[in-house]
């Protein structure tokens, strides 16, 4: 009896296994293109989920869209396994696009209408003329934003946020993580920073704004525990406010100082 | 220790001293930068120079509004026991640091020690600022505390820094060109101008009449006793909303960039505008 009770049982948790709609691992991605003419747009609008954000200059006067969906594999017993139905959907998602006035809207759109923000990882790859202003948020992965001169505005709830421009006004907005932005624009108009746990600092021209380091040199000198605020006016054009509740702000005008306080933070991290 | 070296060691001894001089007697203004960092190199308090306070009690029989005109620093007014204008103003320099260790004060002692609160009063309006007797206002730190009669339209202005104000029921007027602005009021009109930042906005009207919160990039967020409302309306990289009302307290708030919020408390604001 027991054995005939082994043999049912395991029977049936295959069975529930195969009605689960389950795959084995090794989902492939999923990757979409699209190039979308650029004539009459200002404007990109991109709302992501998890993942990679890239955003860069086109060569032309054209949006290029890249995206590379991943299922992300769930484990059971140390097998990785994906749905059977979020599959479907990654294979049959288009980009979306939405144009309002000047604004190109970017969208993925799952056949289910689902939005899947727990379950696919998305990698946006994208070229906008030099001359747009991007408004993209993401909930957590890395962000970077390059090359534009139309303004930026970026929101991430964690994780990286890598912003460089030759001139415009940047809003940033992440709940944790870094803040990393650059404009290359001589000097700004109005600026503030914010940590409210963390550190928040400018470096203008060579020179350094926020909390002087710890006397101690090492590792601990660049925890800041305590947040802080730096707020500056120059006679630029760009403004700028960024704000993290808890991580690291740094924002940059014009070259590093040799002898910069904080120096490594402002670098130019090559993404 | 050779004869060369020693030449060599007081020429250094002597080139950073007279640095150190040059840096304490020449604070730095060559891009004519506003600074109110809250902590740390900039803005530190005073290490060498103490802070100083003044006080001045006007009476505000025969005024409507209260003008108050503020370059770097805060302002916090609520409301006075009686109907009076109390101002506190202390004064602290603003200290500048080259390399984060050496430290020396913007505003020296002598700017400070001549300052006075200005009053200019025209019909019935009372204006007052920061007189420091032609010194540059941009060194010293400026902490207003005002105590305003409630009654009075309140009608603010400041370069940089923090405006927190509350309980003024005959109007406020608030223009701030970067930093966070606070109002919380239980009744007027709301008019709000800030460049950079933030402003987070109550009120308590049962009476509002046309609002409108925009930011040109960020968001602005309309707020009924805790639920988002409003007709919203995105442009570019920002955020505009809008409702209608027929109340006499009209609201305007405008960022150019930043977060821009109006909560509104009263349920019988909620209830008339609902659905507009």
């Amino acid at each position: 009896m027991t054995r005939h009770l082994i043999v049912f049982g395991t029977l049936a948790a295959a069975l529930a296994l195969t009605g689960c709609s389950v795959r084995d691992s090794g989902s492939e991605p999923v990757t979409l293109k699209t190039d979308i003419p650029a004539a009459g747009l200002q404007f990109l609008s991109l709302k992501g989920t998890a993942g990679e954000t890239s955003i860069s200059v086109s060569p032309d006067d054209a949006v290029h869209v890249t995206l590379v969906m991943q299922q992300e594999e769930r484990h059971v017993l140390g097998i990785a396994l994906s749905t059977e139905a979020t599959l479907r959907d990654t294979e049959g998602a288009k980009i979306g696009q939405v144009h309002k006035g000047d604004t190109l809207t970017l969208s993925v759109i799952f056949p289910s209408g689902d939005d899947h923000n727990s379950d696919v990882k998305q990698e946006w790859t994208v070229q906008v003329p030099e001359r747009f202003g991007v408004d993209a948020s993401m909930g957590e992965g890395r962000m970077a934003i390059d090359g534009v001169k139309g303004g930026v505005k970026a929101q991430l709830a964690a994780g990286e946020v890598v912003i460089h421009v030759p001139s415009g006004a940047i809003y940033g907005r992440l709940s944790a993580g870094r803040l990393h932005v650059i404009s290359d624009a001589d000097e700004p108009r109005d600026v503030t920073i914010k940590s409210t746990f963390g550190l928040a600092v400018l470096s203008l021209d060579g020179q350094y704004y926020g909390p002087p380091p710890e006397k101690n040199d090492g590792f601990l000198s660049h925890l800041h525990m305590l947040g802080n605020s730096v707020t500056q006016q120059g006679k630029g054009k760009d403004d700028v406010d960024l704000k993290v509740t808890a991580g690291l702000a740094d924002l940059r005008f014009g070259p590093l100082g040799d002898n910069e306080v904080r120096r490594d933070i402002f670098k130019d991290d090559k993404h | 220790m050779n004869k060369t070296t020693a030449v060599l060691v007081a020429i250094i001894v002597l080139l950073v001293g007279s640095f150190a001089w040059y840096a304490a007697k020449h604070p730095d203004r060559s891009s004519e930068m506003r600074d109110d960092t809250e902590q740390g190199v900039v803005g530190e308090d005073s290490r060498h120079v103490g802070p100083r306070t003044l006080n001045a009690d006007i009476e505000a029989a025969g005024l409507d509004t209260l003008g108050l005109q503020v370059r770097v620093g805060e302002l916090r007014v609520t409301a006075s026991h009686d109907d009076e204008v109390h101002v506190q103003l202390t004064l602290r320099p603003k200290e500048r640091s080259f390399l984060g260790f050496l430290h020396w004060s913007g505003g020296l002692s002598h700017d400070i020690s001549a300052a006075s609160i200005h009053q200019d009063r025209k019909d019935k309006r009372l204006t007052l600022s920061l007189d420091l007797d032609g010194h540059d206002q941009d060194e010293v730190k400026q902490e207003w505390d005002v105590q305003v009669p409630v009654r009075l339209k309140l009608d603010s202005v400041m370069n940089v820094g923090e405006m927190d104000i509350a309980d003024v029921a005959g109007g406020v007027g608030a223009k701030l060109d970067v930093g966070e602005l606070e109002i919380d009021v239980p009744q007027g009109s709301i008019d709000a101008d800030v460049n950079v930042g933030e402003i987070r906005a109550k009120s308590a009207s049962s009476h509002h009449g046309r609002i409108q919160l925009a930011s040109n990039i960020g968001d602005a967020t309309l707020l009924f006793q805790g639920a988002e409302s409003g007709v919203h309306e995105h442009g570019g990289l920002g955020n505009k909303v809008s409702m209608d009302g027929d109340g006499p307290d009209s609201m305007d708030l405008r960022l150019n960039i930043g977060q821009v919020t109006l909560h509104l408390t009263s349920a019988d604001a909620a209830h008339k505008g609902a659905g507009k």
